[in-house]
């Protein structure tokens, strides 16, 4: 469980590091246009990760509201 | 521009080390886009001193009012070569190939008046690497067209 729960915590922090690195490398490139789809994949992972480390569960399914209204 | 690209493309490689699984759909992108990196031409590669020796044919180009015989296809050498690294990074390139061919340019004036227009800037190029390896300037004068 300790185990597992190191594993989780270490995993966690490698995808933050590494989206914070994606999000600067995309500040930093010139053709930022044709990077926009990566720039969303390493924010969702920047979110989910840290959520999931600082409330040590999973990250809500959270259902999209399409009514505007 | 290019150096900028550079460090954001190696910053992206670690990210995709760092993490396990994410991203990895773009590893081959950013792969290749390191390698186009990797294989611009470097003014290193270009021997301009045994180039000469290389093309024994000459022909005559005109650039503004002059006339100029240099080794055949040297100014095609030059533009597909140079063409872009000029358009990626003007301004180090100028510095870089004043350097290299031990003339000098301008920085202030002579890259203002050339980079707008990329085709004269070329053939001013060329015609400073003509200056500096001696070849005949059949009619004109390169001070002349400096202005």
């Amino acid at each position: 469980m300790l185990l597992k729960t190191k594993q989780r915590i270490t995993s966690n922090v490698c995808n933050i590091v590494s989206s914070l690195l994606m999000l600067a490398a995309i500040k930093l490139h010139p053709d930022k246009e044709y990077l926009e789809e990566i720039r969303d994949q390493a924010e969702d992972l920047f979110k989910i990760n840290l959520w999931e480390l600082l409330f040590n569960e999973d990250f809500p399914d959270i259902p999209i509201d399409f009514d505007t209204d | 521009m290019l150096l900028r690209k550079y460090i954001s493309t190696l910053l992206m490689k670690l990210s995709i080390k760092i993490s396990k699984d994410a991203f990895s759909e773009w590893e081959d992108h950013i792969n290749q886009e390191l390698q186009e990196i990797f294989n611009l031409p470097m003014l290193r590669d270009i021997n301009f001193n045994t180039l000469a020796d290389d093309y024994t044919e000459n022909e005559t180009i005109n650039i503004r009012d002059m006339e100029i015989q240099i080794p055949k296809n040297f100014y095609n050498m030059l533009l597909s070569n140079f063409g872009e690294l000029i358009e990626n990074n003007p301004k180090i390139m100028v510095k870089r190939l004043s350097e290299f061919l031990e003339i000098n340019i301008d920085k202030d004036t002579d890259i203002e008046e050339n980079v707008i227009n990329l085709v004269e800037f070329k053939k001013y190029l060329t015609k400073k690497a003509a200056e500096k390896k001696g070849f005949t300037i059949i009619k004109g004068d390169l001070d002349a067209t400096k202005n």
